[in-house]
């Protein structure tokens, strides 16, 4: 977590003349000058990249989601193809074999040798049925962000309209409107998550719709909260006695004031989101194979654990890196977008 | 402010209603069916539903459950534990998880707060990157990992603690699923303390009292913490969801007896009433306890019940 | 299964929203439609229009026996399950059931399967010929309750796309959907088990008659049915070697048929205290904890149990774990020895009746109830007659069908009397069964809780309540239930009013039940010595292999991979 401190530059008025003092020293500093006019997302860029947290997370974002296009196709090996022979080899690498890590070593003993397969590598090692643990991996990660990203912008659209319209009607609209959020909100989204999960036909399609049910609300929150700010600002109001529809007040003015929360926002529930989808994978409800998320590959890996710790800990290792990484983003994201907003 | 409990108390029976027809409805659509074992003849298997009433229209059933559920009625067990009262049948498990999850939540609250506290006054020092580090292994590694390295390193290669529930010793039994449990508000509690702290730290009115030659050890209690505590109480929402979710995989790892193993059994097995009861008490000391942060936050913080007096 | 539910439901909740803050009455209205619509589709479900398509593509034999060559049987068994599991050798599995002669079934009958990946392809060229396709696609249901068959699935599917370039689509499913699923019909291949019954392969082969729509309704194979009823009920029924030749005839000729294609079978590793030893295994019937020894001094012996305890009441009771714990605290006329031969218990001796049709059963004089009272044959009668009642529908009174008590169907469906099922007791202590025909396994059998007796005062006087606390039960057996932890551990203690309590000195004091569902859990607390038997996964087995106390067994479980004829959507 990353905090900014306000600088405080005193402000001094010209209310005296000239001929009233001497200076004694001219400070540079405290002269009027005048900057070069900055755009909004210039700003925001320029307060994000001084964060070295957020940076540095949005980094391994882009080195992960790079991987998660580029990984499965780097080992030559699909994630589906089994080869019973070759199961649970622990991870061997070329190079790093020497320094005595990723060397297909376990228990003492070179799996690998053993099996004959001197000339094999497995960069992350196999599964109990023989598959590239390396190729598995990434394409979980793949599928893992799909789900996560598509779930967080199905939030955001639904979220967002719900909050802008709530918010901006007010009345018996907003009354009716919020008492749902209420209630479906007391609902452990564990709970309707899991059910959901037994109801629907297992797939990509039904893990989304059932994070989606409950995901949107933390949007709908912050949307209609800032409505309630803005709708009584000056410019709305003359917007209104322009003649703006409602509509158009919504979503051309309204709107773009709320996006940089949002987007925050966003990257804040892709973390949790994944996490739900992981929580589901546990529960058997995860995506059917041969498929893997990140989700099932760690339930998988789960039932080994204590024997083979190796089958679950590159899944974990994405899996926390992913989690650090979008929270420490978002956090700079945060902090850029409103630079005196707490949380 | 009484205007507003009753508010949020209504708020809250409604939702519970509410969850009771959601639940119902959702086992109603759910495939497969509490009878349909390899043994059973197709007219075997209707005459049960007929026994016990599951032949019936949906609204039917819905009515005549939450009848007998106002009388304290939760119907019988069909699978899990045949014919036996459901009402029975979660009282001990349950006693079992809440001691377990409060316990787990009062041990997460208290480290996080105080490592939290010693990190934001030793800011950028060891003990900040150690918070740094909990808060991270916190949110990001699942429980049940969390809950299994636990079993294996501590219970196992160490010896510490017991790796499966003994209910001959439940004191010592609760240490391993206690600490998988306290895990995640942890990781949560210490981080949100250190930002909320040093944020308060930074502001005038502790310069102010710093300049009034305050004591240092007077300061932190008696005017920064105070402050900081206050909004803490708005996060313990979100940690109680994630102990929850905790609750059900740690409680499998450990072999706890408590009401999370219940639900995922009952719902794997088609039991409806015992998944319903269970979902239904999930639930329901879920709110339950957000009426109690919701109530608990008015009183501490005046401007809120104002605000949403005013709403 | 299309998404319509789920709409339907979304439809739901979004109404629902709508009522809740709105007025009481209305909203109540607005909810109500869609709910009770979508109930009345459900009370509708039963689906009835047939896939043609696929169900064409599943009646093509040579497209059945190329799925089965493309399965290699061995390395299943050796390389994914690694729990003692064997290769399939036919429908019925071995090591469960004897001939007249002695000799296993399996080893009369051979080996019907085959692993062969030219002939595969062979088969599957002539289907594809036949149904004029160039390729197929295919669907493979399996139950996510454990661990292994998702696995032994994952596997299947590679072997079919490997060998026969087929497109395979993995469907899972809890175990109870999974057989929703298959009752229906709505299901293309299901990898599904059957357990036996009984020492005989007639619990197999009767699965795949023509009238058992339970686990079948696609093989329907009026030779198949013929040469079973002349072996069961027919000519050959009192004629034990032409009766197991026509169980062998008809196993072939339903695997030729590619009815149904037989995978493995199960097989158990497990951990066991080398201190610990007489837990007897039957793979056709309970397995005896009642004779458990330990050499550790306070005798006492904790079992690690992977699925719960769920009901004591022998006449309800559908699951193994059940079945084991009721015999240790009841018991029946016959228990079973090592090698699974029936030998006395309840009852001191029997006779049976030169035409094998009437047994009288001799109870012990010294078999008492815990609260005292004896053990009478009325307890058996009314027992049996509770097992047999229409009101009860025990999924296990089919077996007095089975080993043809006299009148049994027409007591279940109530067309005759309880009375007049062939059950009597001649006086207290004597009781008379008779059958319409002789049954070859029918003393087994009598080891079975369903058999088990029931006191009829006691069952009165706690009724609602009966066998759902350790005070609602009435125990005669080695142990009586001392402690019951709902959900967690199940504590056993020697029953001093046991009629043969003076000889049980030597077994363990105490025996406990411990349900942990997590098996690594299981297998640490058993290495710190707190457990005495784990049951392991295959995944586990590579570690713990090697442990002074690893066993294997193998199971009377066999799996196999329906194939549905009749598709329904």
């Amino acid at each position: 977590m990353s905090e900014t401190y306000e600088k405080h530059v005193p402000i001094i008025e010209n209310d005296y003349d000239e001929e009233d003092f001497v200076f004694v020293q001219e400070n540079t500093r405290l002269k009027d000058k005048v900057y070069k006019q900055t755009s909004f997302l210039r700003d925001v860029w320029v307060n994000f990249s001084k964060n070295k947290g957020a940076v540095i997370g949005m980094i391994i974002i882009a080195i992960i989601i790079f991987m998660a296009i580029v990984g499965p196709m780097m080992s030559g090996r699909t994630y589906y193809e089994q080869s019973l022979a070759n199961q649970g080899l622990p991870p061997r690498m070329p190079g790093l074999e020497k320094i005595g890590i990723f060397n297909g070593y376990e228990y003492g003993r070179n799996i690998y040798a053993e099996k004959g397969l001197e000339d094999t590598y497995y960069w992350f090692g196999t599964d109990t049925l023989g598959r590239d643990l390396f190729t598995r991996v990434w394409e979980g990660t793949r599928i893992s962000l799909f789900i996560a990203f598509v779930a967080v912008i199905i939030d955001i659209i639904i979220g967002m309209s719900y909050g802008l319209i709530s918010g901006y009607f007010g009345g018996r609209v907003d009354m009716v409107m919020q008492r749902f959020v209420e209630i479906l909100n007391g609902i452990p989204t564990l709970v309707l998550v899991t059910l959901l999960g037994l109801v629907l036909p297992p797939g990509m399609s039904s893990i989304i719709f059932a994070l989606m049910i409950t995901g949107w609300i933390g949007m709908s929150r912050i949307s209609r909260a800032e409505v309630l700010k803005l709708k009584e600002s000056e410019y709305i109001l003359a917007s209104r006695t322009l003649g703006a529809s409602h509509f158009s007040i919504i979503f051309k003015d309204i709107l773009p004031n709320i996006f940089g929360q949002l987007i925050t926002m966003a990257m804040f529930s892709v973390p949790s989101a994944i996490f739900t989808e992981a929580y589901l994978s546990f529960m058997g409800l995860g995506i059917p194979a041969p498929a893997a998320s990140l989700g099932t590959l760690i339930s998988d890996g789960y039932k080994s654990l204590t024997v083979h710790p190796y089958m679950i800990m590159s899944a974990i290792a994405v899996l926390a890196l992913l989690m650090l990484s979008f929270n420490l983003f978002a956090d700079g994201l945060r902090d850029a977008f409103d630079p005196n907003q707490k949380h | 402010m009484s205007k507003y409990i009753i508010k949020r108390v209504l708020i809250s029976i409604m939702t519970l209603a509410a969850i009771v027809f959601v639940l119902f409805l959702m086992l109603d659509f759910m495939p497969g069916s509490p009878f349909n074992d390899e043994k059973l003849t197709a007219a075997q298997k209707a005459l049960l539903y007929t026994k016990y009433g599951l032949d019936k229209p949906f609204f039917v059933r819905f009515v005549k459950y939450v009848l007998a559920m106002l009388k304290g009625d939760l119907g019988n067990s069909y699978v899990l534990n045949k014919n036996k009262a459901v009402s029975e049948m979660i009282k001990a498990p349950l006693g079992v998880s809440i001691k377990v999850g409060a316990m787990g939540m009062l041990l997460g609250t208290v480290l996080g707060l105080g490592l939290g506290i010693a990190a934001a006054l030793r800011h950028n020092t060891w003990i900040d990157t150690l918070c740094s580090v909990v808060s991270i292994l916190g949110v990001s590694v699942p429980a049940y990992v969390f809950a299994l390295l636990l079993a294996y390193f501590v219970g196992f290669k160490l010896g510490w603690i017991p790796i499966l529930w003994n209910s001959k010793n439940v004191a010592k039994s609760m240490i391993g699923p206690m600490i998988a449990l306290a895990m995640s508000p942890m990781a949560n509690v210490s981080r949100f303390t250190r930002s909320e702290l040093i944020d308060v730290l930074g502001s005038d009115y502790i310069l102010l009292v710093q300049a009034k030659g305050v004591r240092q050890k007077d300061l932190i209690m008696k005017h920064a913490l105070r402050n900081t505590l206050i909004p803490i109480i708005t996060i313990m929402g979100p940690i109680l969801v994630n102990l929850l979710t905790g609750s059900m995989v740690v409680e499998k790892v450990f072999g706890v007896p408590g009401i999370g193993t219940m639900m995922v059994t009952a719902i794997q097995s088609n039991d409806y009433n015992v998944t319903i009861a269970c979902a239904f008490v999930y639930s329901a000391m879920y709110i339950v306890m957000m009426l109690i942060i919701d109530i608990l936050y008015g009183i501490i913080d005046p401007r809120i019940r104002v605000a949403k007096e005013g709403s | 299964m299309s998404f319509k539910k789920p709409l339907a439901l979304a439809l739901a909740l979004a109404l629902l929203a709508g009522c809740s803050g709105g007025s009481g009455s209305a909203s109540a209205g607005s909810a109500s439609a869609p709910a009770s619509s979508a109930a009345g589709s459900e009370e509708a479900a039963a689906p009835t229009t047939q896939n043609e398509e696929l169900s064409k593509q599943y009646s093509n034999l040579n497209f059945r026996l190329a799925l089965s060559y493309a399965i290699d049987r061995q390395q299943i068994a050796d390389l994914v399950l690694k729990d003692g599991s064997v290769p399939a050798e036919g429908f019925v599995p071995k090591e469960f059931a004897y001939g007249p002669d002695g000799k296993d079934y399996r080893e009369t009958a051979g080996n019907l399967l085959a692993y062969d990946p030219d002939k595969a392809v062979e088969y599957l060229n002539k289907a594809k010929e036949e149904l004029g396709v160039d390729n197929f696609s295919v669907s493979l249901l399996y139950e996510t309750d454990s661990e292994a068959p998702g696995k032994v699935s994952a596997a299947i599917q590679e072997m079919w796309q490997n060998v026969l370039g087929i497109n395979v689509t993995l469907v899972s499913k809890t175990k109870k959907e999974r057989l929703d699923l298959m009752n229906n019909l709505t299901y293309e291949i299901g990898l599904t088990r059957w357990g036996p019954d009984y020492a005989d392969p007639q619990t197999y082969l009767d699965l795949f008659k023509s009238d058992q729509t339970a686990y079948n309704g696609y093989y329907f194979n009026p030779d198949y049915d013929a040469l079973l009823n002349k072996a069961e009920t027919g000519e050959d029924a009192a004629d034990a070697e032409a009766r197991w030749a026509d169980m062998i005839a008809a196993e072939k000729m339903f695997v030729e048929d590619m009815g149904a294609i037989p995978v493995f079978q199960n097989g158990g590793a497990m951990l066991i205290n080398p201190a610990v030893s007489g837990i007897e295994f039957h793979n056709a019937a309970v397995d005896n904890y009642r004779k458990i020894k330990t050499t550790e001094a306070d005798k006492n012996v904790t079992v690690a149990i992977n699925a719960d305890l769920n009901t004591m009441d022998h006449h309800v009771a559908t699951d193994g774990q059940s079945f084991i714990m009721q015999s240790m605290v009841i018991g029946g006329l016959v228990s079973l020895d090592a090698d699974g031969q029936p030998v006395p218990d309840l009852a001191e001796s029997w006779d049976i009746s030169e035409d094998g049709t009437v047994y009288t059963f001799h109870i012990r004089p010294d078999a008492n109830w815990s609260n005292g009272t004896p053990v009478t044959a009325q307890d058996f009668v009314y027992a049996w007659q509770r097992l047999d009642s229409g009101d009860l529908q025990s999924e296990y009174a089919f077996l007095l069908e089975t080993i043809c008590v006299k009148n049994a169907h027409e007591v279940f469906d109530g067309s005759a009397a309880p009375e007049d099922l062939g059950i009597k007791a001649i006086d207290d202590k004597t009781l008379e069964v008779t059958l319409t025909q002789p049954v070859g396994f029918m003393l087994g059998l009598m080891s079975f809780p369903s058999f088990f007796p029931l006191n009829q005062e006691f069952f009165e006087a706690h009724k609602d309540s009966y066998a759902q606390s350790i005070d609602d039960i009435l125990y005669c057996g080695p142990y009586v239930f001392s402690e019951w932890v709902e959900n967690s551990e199940y504590t056993f203690t020697k029953n001093p009013a046991y009629w043969d309590a003076a000889n049980y000195g030597d077994y363990a004091d105490e025996v406990v039940f411990k349900f942990i569902s997590e098996a690594q859990s299981a297998a640490l607390s058993y290495q710190q010595g707190e457990l005495d038997v784990v049951t392991l996964t295959g995944d586990l087995v590579d570690q713990y292999g090697s442990d002074p106390g690893f066993t294997q067994r193998l199971q009377g479980y066999a799996w196999r991979l329906n194939v549905n004829q009749i598709v329904k959507e």
